[in-house]
């Protein structure tokens, strides 16, 4: 089915909030800068935790890099109309930083691992590679086990989906829990019937 | 070669872009699905959607868990908030210093042009302003606020709603309940600036090039110093486009200014600056920005008005044109190469009727002339040419190129049908256009977001950035046109993007690229609303041209009685 989201839609009173909360910002305001400190630091902090693991110090000088950042230009260039974008474009942000700094730092990184970082496609300079390049035979099996894998997981239900999405993501069975807001109980279960499922499905052929 | 699910999954995080599709949904459809703020039936919709796309999916789940961290996300620790916050400080203190000091000058030098300017724009702009209001009106929650409404219907006006869309008054502080931290200031600005940033710099360059005094010979002869002196303060100095500097003059009390077609070209905002009481310098105070009422590119006429103007404006009449006889002393006070106000003197050789002459450019003009033997230079292009008691009797306008005191004036009777031709639309357009007749649903960053790439004229870098109108057909429906001059190659006044929407909701739109500013449309694109990247586009049927759509856009324009800039498209 098509589906159109309705065209130029009236701004929500929090969108119209943030976006007067980045003009101030923007514009020097130093009490707007704290109050926009204190609403998004936790988010970049959140979504540094993942990468880094619980490695306190780094997660801090990151998110002081990603803020200077902010502060810099960061807030100046964002485009966006409604606070969907600017959190996607935060991450983003912080993500690049995070990339900067994994490179500015190459060789200490051994206890970071960025298997789960969504949009590292290449991995910068310095980070370790999951594994070996695989050989072209491999890559071709690997992509029709993608697609069949793909193909099988739309027949399954959208919280499903999304389970095994965010395992894949590398997040653990809590946080899953946590934001799709079910038992923990039922996460992992679920992923393990999942996983059988496709099984079946890879096997199939 | 065993593939496990789990190494099959990672595998998939790493191509899902390439599963996207033009019918994905947008970040704010999937924002609005997390928070249940979307009514049922488009709540199915997206659901059905991400049932059977893992892009829009994994989009989901990352929003999900920003969104999540937004809320409940444990704070950062006190010492890191506190250095973050500092940081806002720190860099005030040093970053503001610098940039004082480079524009410390600059902006001394400037304040009174721009105040000067800010004044006299200031009805110009009304247009602007309105579109502003009406885009505020968006913001400060006019329409219904979409999270919680059950329709969800793009911007159209209920019965419920309140009538009055838009205060009259162009300033937004007016507004009622306006909530001062709500103002989108940076939209404000974008709108708002484009139409002063490009002049200041052009007046400051340009003031500073030509300004040196000059004083004024006292020998000549009575009379020749007595017409000086009557209408020495009627000639103005007229700037227009880029670089372009004419003379023009005074015909009305309300500040009405006759020139050459040719030193105002396409420029809709010229600047014409008046002559200090007792001496002839350029005077920052007296820059007043005017609009072009009327255009004779054949006989090379345009006609001024000066948007605020001083009171007790003192002009000049018009003489007529049987009374000239050769041989007859004539005067032209002008600016020659920049020396303002600069008088001099001659004789009719001839006035010749329907006498054709042709620019360098190529452009053909025709027109009764006068000949006369009073230098004229470029500069005193569009002053006047006067008779023995200080009336118009023509508009000089050019020279021969190799002869010597062969100058060339547009003759009176030539001026007087082209002051007749349209009388009536001069007095319509005084009027100002009625704020709450219009209205704006699209926001000037949203009309240029996501098109960058493809168009390659809306980069940052751009200046000046693009002239926008916004054409409404019907006072509560959006908009029917939107056209833009993004100026990237110098070529101001040609528009090269028109915006349409197809739909009475605008919400299917087409788009009509002029990609190389040449009045000839290059590409149609049309998209739905909530992508940001067209869904089609194809090349244009060769009968199909930018000015077309350039004509339909001034008509609408001209009914609804905004002063625009005069829009001309190459033929």
């Amino acid at each position: 089915m098509r589906y159109n989201p309705p065209g130029f839609q009236p701004m929500s009173d929090q969108d119209a909030k943030l976006l007067a909360l980045l003009e101030s910002c923007v514009n020097g305001d130093e009490r707007g800068w704290h109050v926009f400190v204190g609403d998004y630091g936790k988010v970049v902090r959140g979504c540094l935790s993942g990468y880094f693991r619980g490695n306190d110090q780094k997660i801090d000088d990151v998110t002081q890099q990603v803020f200077i950042k902010l502060w810099k230009s960061g807030l100046r260039d964002f485009r966006g109309a409604n606070r969907y974008q600017f959190l996607s474009y935060l991450k983003l942000i912080t993500i690049n930083e995070a990339k900067t700094y994994f490179r500015l730092t190459a060789g200490h990184g051994k206890e970071i691992s960025l298997d789960q970082d969504p949009a590292s496609d290449d991995p910068s300079p310095g980070t370790e590679i999951p594994s070996g390049a695989p050989n072209p035979e491999e890559q071709t099996v690997a992509r029709e086990g993608v697609d069949r894998v793909a193909k099988q997981l739309q027949e399954l239900s959208l919280e499903h989906q999304q389970i095994f999405l965010m395992k894949a993501k590398g997040y653990k069975d809590r946080e899953i829990a946590e934001l799709l807001g079910i038992p923990g109980g039922t996460v992992a279960s679920s992923y393990s019937r999942i996983v059988e499922r496709l099984k079946k499905a890879l096997m199939g052929s | 070669m065993e593939a496990s699910p789990e190494k099959v999954g990672a595998e998939l995080l790493q191509d899902l872009d390439k599963r996207k599709t033009p019918d994905c949904l947008s970040l704010a459809a999937i924002g609005q699905y997390i928070e249940h703020a979307l009514p049922s039936e488009e709540r199915d919709g997206v659901e059905n959607h991400l049932k059977s796309c893992l892009y829009c999916l994994s989009q989901l789940v990352e929003l999900r868990d920003l969104l999540f961290l937004e809320k409940k996300a444990e704070p950062l620790s006190p010492h890191l908030e506190e250095s973050l916050r500092r940081l806002a400080a720190k860099q005030n203190a040093s970053g503001r210093r610098t940039l004082v000091a480079a524009s410390e000058t600059y902006a001394s030098s400037l304040k009174n042009v721009l105040s000067a300017l800010w004044h006299a724009s200031y009805g110009w702009q009304s247009a602007t302003a309105v579109a502003v209001i009406a885009i505020l009106a968006v913001y400060l929650g006019v329409f219904p606020r979409g999270a919680k409404d059950p329709t969800m219907k793009a911007p159209t006006v209920g019965p419920n709603e309140p009538n009055v869309m838009v205060q009259p008054s162009p300033t937004p502080a007016q507004i009622p309940e306006v909530k001062a931290p709500l103002i989108p200031k940076r939209l404000l600005r974008a709108l708002s600036e484009f139409r002063v940033r490009a002049d200041v710099p052009r007046i400051a360059s340009t003031l500073q090039k030509l300004g040196k005094n000059l004083i004024l010979e006292s020998t000549r002869g009575e009379r020749d110093i007595a017409v000086f002196q009557k209408a020495a303060s009627s000639v103005v100095f007229v700037l227009a486009g880029k670089d372009s500097v004419g003379s023009g003059v005074l015909i009305s009390r309300d500040g009405r200014v006759l020139t050459n077609w040719h030193v105002v070209g396409d420029d809709p905002k010229p600047v014409v600056v008046l002559k200090p009481k007792d001496s002839a310098e350029l005077k920052k105070e007296l820059a007043f920005l005017a609009t072009v009422i009327k255009v004779d590119e054949v006989a090379d006429l345009a006609l001024l008005k000066i948007v605020n103007p001083p009171p007790s404006l003192s002009f000049l009449p018009l003489g007529t044109a049987s009374s000239l006889n050769v041989g007859q002393d004539v005067h032209a006070i002008g600016h020659p190469q920049g020396e303002v106000w600069t008088y001099t003197r001659g004789i009719v050789s001839q006035v010749r009727a329907n006498y054709e002459w042709k620019t360098e450019e190529g452009i053909t003009h025709r027109a009764n002339i006068i000949q006369t033997q009073t230098p004229i230079n470029p500069g005193n292009s569009g002053g006047p040419l006067l008779d023995e008691n200080a009336r118009v009797v023509g508009i000089n306008s050019f020279r021969h190129r190799s002869g010597e005191g062969l100058n060339y004036a547009v003759s009176v009777d030539t001026i007087n049908e082209f002051l007749s031709r349209q009388g009536s639309r001069e007095a319509a357009r005084r009027q100002a256009p009625l704020a709450r007749e219009l209205k704006c649903t699209e926001s000037y960053d949203t009309l240029r977001r996501g098109w960058d790439d493809i168009i390659g004229c809306y980069q940052d870098s751009v200046s000046p950035p693009p002239d926008v109108w916004i054409v409404f057909r019907e006072p509560t429906k959006p908009p029917a046109y939107v056209a833009m001059d993004s100026d990237t190659s110098g070529k101001s006044g040609k528009i090269d993007l028109v915006k349409k929407g197809l739909d009475p909701e605008w919400k299917t739109t087409e788009l009509y690229v002029d990609s190389d500013c040449d009045g000839t449309v290059d590409l149609i694109m049309s998209a739905k609303e909530g992508s940001d990247e067209p869904s089609s586009s194809r090349l244009p049927p060769p009968n199909l041209r930018m000015i077309a759509l350039a004509k339909e856009l001034d008509t609408a324009l001209k009914n609804r009685r905004i002063p625009y800039p005069k829009l001309r498209v190459c033929k």
